[in-house]
């Protein structure tokens, strides 16, 4: 099979599964999608390495959370301008779980963030992204930890003393 | 509502617009490794060309990098917002000069460690983020020619921390990458950035993309210990590669498990550079 049918191949496997992460990340679909093409791109110029690497979904999926996220502190920081000359942001819509789940991820610290969607959306073990993030299996654990709090502080929800990753 | 119920929620969430078709995708990598070796003669300064990709340090509005790369550390993100507006430290007093520096155990890349404007000599500045890692590996160096794999340079799982800082006037452009490394691996960071020049000088680049030579040209110019790179980058004018390279310095300065890296194209300001960060980081 050609580069270009593989590329392909594994572009049309891929992208939905990525995209959902990156969203999860950033809370805007847009900006996501756009890290997403951007990060397939960046793929395809050196597929010919990418592509012969045992996971290239981990090599794609890195890029694209390294763009997203770095789009995403820039907003903040346009954010943080905005609130120092002009009026408050909107709230997200009460009631739709969708729109809060975001909400509330986007008020978590980026490695917790990154952590919970890793392993709660992206379906990593922790093992996975604790490699993909680089840091040791236990910091992951912990990050999982206290953003589950978090979150369920932030969504009132509760999640039951017992449950763990792995 | 369980936490779990509602990731499912997102789960087949679709996008606001259909996905672009492979074709085009891969047009965007094309175009995008043609606008940087164009970038490298206009915009920024560029670049390192092979093999399946480019380094380019260019100021794209996505600026650069976010999470931490695949077998490093990089906690709490590890690049800079590029401000104008961030207070800058004080020049340093200290001269970079050769020789063991001894220096406590830092655990992040702060904002002093970084080149500041102050630094760059007279010229009207303007700060910016550069982009400057093109693949997972927040290391200038990743991806600088065909056949870069990761696993080949053992200190990049040592990397702690890692900052970026870019500047430019209407004469020069400078950008900076300054990397810590867990204690006792600065070293061996150095040693493979010679590795990963010395491997790139053998690469070949795959058919259609420029060649990119870089060179060592100098050492120790800076630091506990530090190299001086030439990198010579070919581009494609059209259907043909441009005759000649655009050409840019590299200076790697190492001071204790901190590791400078300086790209400016004229050689004598980046080995002025490169003493600036050697006392920024000492």
């Amino acid at each position: 099979m050609s580069d270009t049918a593989t590329f392909d191949a594994f572009y049309r496997a891929t992208r939905q599964r990525l995209f959902e992460c990156v969203y999860a990340l950033t809370g805007n679909a847009a900006d996501a999608q756009d890290a997403v093409h951007e990060a397939y791109a960046r793929a395809w110029q050196r597929w010919s390495s990418v592509g012969g690497y045992g996971d290239p979904e981990a090599w794609v999926r890195t890029v694209a959370r390294r763009v997203a996220v770095s789009r995403w502190r820039r907003a903040r920081n346009r954010l943080t301008a905005h609130r120092r000359h002009g009026p408050p942001p909107s709230l997200p819509v009460p009631g739709d779980d969708r729109v809060a789940l975001l909400a509330a991820l986007a008020r978590l610290p980026v490695d917790q963030r990154v952590a919970i969607v890793l392993h709660h959306l992206c379906d990593l073990p922790v093992a996975a992204v604790a490699a993909e993030t680089g840091v040791p299996a236990g910091t992951v654990k912990a990050r999982l930890a206290r953003g589950r709090r978090a979150l369920a502080a932030l969504l009132r929800i509760e999640i039951p003393e017992d449950s763990h990753v792995s | 509502m369980s936490l779990e119920e509602m990731f499912g929620q997102l789960r087949g969430q679709q996008p606001p617009a259909p996905f672009a078709p492979a074709e085009l995708v891969r047009r965007r990598g094309r175009r995008r490794a043609h606008r940087q070796a164009l970038a490298a003669g206009v915009v920024v300064l560029a670049v390192a060309g092979a093999g399946t990709g480019l380094l380019a340090l260019s100021d794209r509005p996505d600026g650069s990098v976010g999470p931490a790369p695949l077998g490093t550390s990089a906690p709490g993100g590890p690049t800079t917002t590029g401000s104008p507006g961030i207070p800058e430290s004080p020049a340093p007093t200290a001269s970079g000069g050769p020789g063991p520096t001894p220096r406590p155990a830092s655990t992040e890349v702060t904002e002093a460690l970084l080149l500041q404007r102050a630094d760059l000599g007279p010229g009207s500045w303007t700060r910016f983020q550069p982009e400057l890692f093109e693949g997972p590996d927040t290391w200038l160096w990743s991806d600088a020619c065909a056949g870069y794999r990761s696993s080949d340079y053992p200190s990049l799982p040592r990397q702690v921390d890692v900052r970026t800082v870019g500047y430019r006037s209407s004469q020069n452009t400078v950008a900076e990458v300054v990397e810590l490394y867990r204690s006792g691996s600065g070293a061996a960071n150095l040693s493979d950035v010679r590795a990963v020049v010395a491997f790139c000088a053998a690469a070949t680049p795959p058919p259609g993309v420029a060649p990119s030579r870089f060179t060592i040209v100098g050492a120790g110019i800076a630091g506990d210990e530090s190299l001086l790179v030439k990198h010579e980058a070919w581009y494609y004018e059209g259907e043909t590669v441009a005759p000649t390279p655009f050409v840019t310095y590299i200076a790697v300065v190492r001071v204790g498990d901190l590791v400078a890296t300086v790209r400016a194209q004229d050689e004598a300001f980046v080995r002025t550079l490169a003493l600036k960060a050697a006392a920024r980081l000492a």
